[in-house]
């Protein structure tokens, strides 16, 4: 039996990984790259992912290959979609409990490498931890400082004031 | 001292006009120069803000963050509120992005209406209304009605938004009257909209020509209490059709079979009420390619055959027939049974073999039968929890016999059942308990699901065993799969376990003399799963029950262990 089909991926700071083509695949980036070049030995060259951050990403992938991809029409207005936009799988929530830092990387990761069902892992993470919160706890969640004017803040208030008494 | 000479006067005057000139440029050089530290400050901070991971991330992802995590409906617009408050560049991307100002709802403030419309450009619109609902509505959205009573407000709110059809995408609106004044504003063309959903609740007024027919892009409508004229030329490209409550002004069942037969892409339909009296005799039968679902409720059992037996539908997988005991005389149980068993039964047994559920559920109107099956070959028999029966509110007894009289006869189609004894109405007396002790059902019932104990007969009944002729009978002896609900006390679930492994004679009783204590006991299934949510036992029950009786592997679900009980 022959061995599946590798490709061999090289992070920003050089580290190179080798891994089965059908996950690098789950990379859209990845799969038209090899499209347009066709099979090499050659590492194809990630500029824009730090080893650390390419290794939770492989992890992602390998974990998900063989899963359908998602359709690319889904509506987010409708109201399952966006119900199901806001669920995450157990094992996603777990790959996902990383460090602030990690977080965003791995979402910027999953935008450049167009890994769709990564991206919304990652964005409905971030979602799920703004959604509710007052705008005082979303700033000390994400270390935001206040950096309006007086005269925004002032406009700010008044534009908000319908919802005084709510 | 002698009084200053006017020349003194007017230098002192000079000097000191020259010290206050001098004053106010200090004081407006230091302005400047706080105003600029201030200026400097707030770029600090937007600098500092730009740094951080969050920042990081392009506008487009943000939007996408923001829109998933807004709420749906009356929290929407607060939600947006707090991120744009949050800070600089959050409340730039908020103002500026009209997707997300595209939602409107009938919740809001009207004067944010207002401003949501000048934001959103001319993006379509996604419209949400509740209004002047009767409060017997148990409908999940009553929760925005609860947060907000619609009054001026939200006619105001409707009366704009109609004024707007021209840009609806999606349309969901639930009233409790209809307003003639805004129903005319449906009759102009829509040519965005895809969903549109109207409900009426106290409905039925004169005929609507939704959207002059003109809505090139609809592809599912769900109308309630609404009348339109059935051969609109909305109908034509749908693939998702529901007509209810329409009852007198309904379409006729020539009129239901054009409407199936005519969308070529139609999956879903949905009919609840016919115009009544009507049987056409020549109706030619419609293919129906791509039809999936077929709900014909609250229909007369002679249209519900007109209807089936004209509509062939290749890849239908989901048949419900709703009978109703009120449209007309004819629909007493038994009649639903004979036609069910002389028309139906064909499709009923067939999708029996091929099905994916069979619910049979009793409630107000009588049984409901709904089969889903699927289009591939059949998978066989149904699997444990595919044939559940619900019990709501009455007797069931001879209701259940009529249901089980489609599936006992024939032992390969009824398959194991799963119970789910559900409302916390729920009041099953305690002859029907007896009735299934001693029928069939007894022993093809394998999955046990209490989702109330209020019945006071229920939990006596199933920890009881009956004793007649040195035998020992008990409720269900098939069941592996037991689910108990959480105002069941820790004594009485483990009382009701218990008795299944270890049976003493306190756990039957005696229906007929016995001569001695020598009782064989009816064999029993084991428990391979068990679900006890919230139950709280005593330290030393808990003990018993996952090391001696059913092991911890079987349990499921958190369990408080609590030595004050």
């Amino acid at each position: 039996m022959s061995a599946a089909p590798q490709v061999t991926l090289e992070s920003s700071d050089g580290e190179k990984f080798k891994v089965d083509k059908e996950v690098a695949e789950r990379s859209v980036l990845i799969k038209n790259m090899i499209e347009d070049v066709g099979e090499s030995d050659n590492p194809i060259p990630l500029p824009n992912v730090n080893a650390s951050v390419l290794k939770k990403v492989l992890e992602y992938c390998e974990h998900h290959r063989g899963d359908p991809l998602p359709a690319a029409d889904a509506d987010p207005s409708n109201d399952d979609n966006r119900k199901r936009a806001t669920e995450i799988s157990d094992w996603d929530q777990k790959f996902i409990q990383v460090d602030q830092e990690m977080l965003f990387e791995i979402i910027l990761a999953a935008n450049y490498m167009d890994i769709k069902p990564l991206l919304d892992v990652g964005c409905k993470t971030v979602a799920n931890m703004i959604k509710g919160k007052t705008p005082e706890e979303i700033r000390k969640l994400f270390n935001i400082v206040n950096d309006f004017t007086p005269e925004e803040e002032a406009q700010i208030k008044k534009e908000n004031e319908w919802a005084e008494d709510r | 001292m002698s009084d200053p000479t006017p020349e003194e006067v007017r230098a002192l005057e000079s000097q000191r006009t020259k010290q206050l000139q001098q004053t106010e440029r200090s004081v407006g050089v230091m302005n400047t120069s706080l105003d600029n530290v201030a200026h400097s400050m707030i770029q600090a901070k937007r600098e500092r803000n730009a740094l951080l991971p969050i920042n990081q991330l392009p506008t487009e992802l943000l939007v996408h963050i923001f829109s998933v995590s807004i709420g749906t409906r009356s929290r929407r617009i607060y939600d947006l509120k707090a991120i744009a408050s949050v800070a600089w560049r959050w409340n730039r991307i908020i103002k500026h992005t009209p997707m997300l100002w595209a939602v409107l709802d009938s919740t809001f403030p009207i004067k944010l209406v207002h401003t949501a419309l000048q934001r959103a450009g001319d993006l379509p619109l996604t419209i949400r209304a509740c209004w002047g609902l009767e409060s017997w509505s148990t409908d999940s959205d009553m929760e925005t009605l609860r947060m907000r009573t619609p009054g001026e407000d939200g006619l105001a709110f409707l009366t704009t938004v109609f004024l707007k059809v021209a840009r609806w995408k999606h349309a969901r609106l639930k009233l409790g009257t209809s307003l003639p004044s805004l129903l005319q504003y449906l009759e102009r063309p829509a040519p965005l909209l895809e969903r549109f959903s109207l409900k009426i609740q106290q409905g039925r007024g004169p005929s609507v020509d939704l959207f002059q027919g003109h809505c090139p892009s609809l592809a599912e409508i769900d109308i309630s209490g609404l009348v339109v004229p059935w051969n609109s030329r909305i109908f034509q490209n749908l693939r998702s059709i529901s007509i209810d409550d329409v009852w007198q002004h309904g379409p006729t069942v020539e009129e239901v079979i054009r409407l199936v037969g005519s969308p070529p892409r139609l999956k879903h339909f949905y009919i609840g009420g016919l115009l009544p009296g009507t049987q056409p005799q020549d109706i030619l039968p419609v293919e129906v390619l791509h039809l999936e679902s077929l709900t014909l409720s609250d229909v007369s059992a002679t249209s519900t055959q007109h209807i089936l037996s004209r509509i062939r539908a290749p890849r239908l997988n989901k048949l419900v027939v709703e009978p109703t005991l009120y449209v007309e005389d004819e629909y007493d149980l038994s009649t639903f049974f004979d036609v069910a068993l002389s028309h139906f039964n064909p499709t009923i047994r067939s999708g029996i073999e091929r099905a994916h559920t069979l619910h049979i559920s009793i409630d107000w109107d009588g049984p409901n039968i709904s089969i889903c099956t699927r289009h591939a070959p059949g998978r066989g028999i149904p699997q444990i929890g595919d044939i559940m029966l619900d019990f709501y509110l009455k007797s069931v007894a001879e209701d259940l016999q009529l249901c089980l009289g489609l599936l006992l006869p024939s032992p390969p189609l009824c398959p194991p059942i799963s119970l789910k004894i559900t409302a916390g109405l729920n009041n099953i007396p305690e002859s029907d308990l007896h009735w299934m002790l001693e029928s069939e059902i007894n022993n093809r019932i394998t999955e046990l699901c209490l989702q109330s104990a209020h019945n006071p007969h229920l939990l006596a009944f199933l920890c009881t065993g009956r004793s007649g002729g040195g035998i020992v009978k008990w409720p269900f002896p098939r069941v592996t799969m037991l689910a108990l609900p959480r105002e069941v006390s820790g004594k009485e679930a483990l009382r009701l376990i218990r008795q299944r492994y270890a049976p003493t004679a306190e756990d039957f009783t005696r229906t007929q003399p016995a001569n001695s204590d020598d009782f064989v006991y009816e064999p029993v299934d084991r428990l391979s799963q068990l679900r006890v949510e919230d139950i709280k036992f005593s330290e030393a029950d808990y003990d018993r029950l996952v090391n001696t009786i059913v092991g911890k592997d079987i349990l499921v679900g958190d369990s408080d262990s609590d030595s004050s009980d």
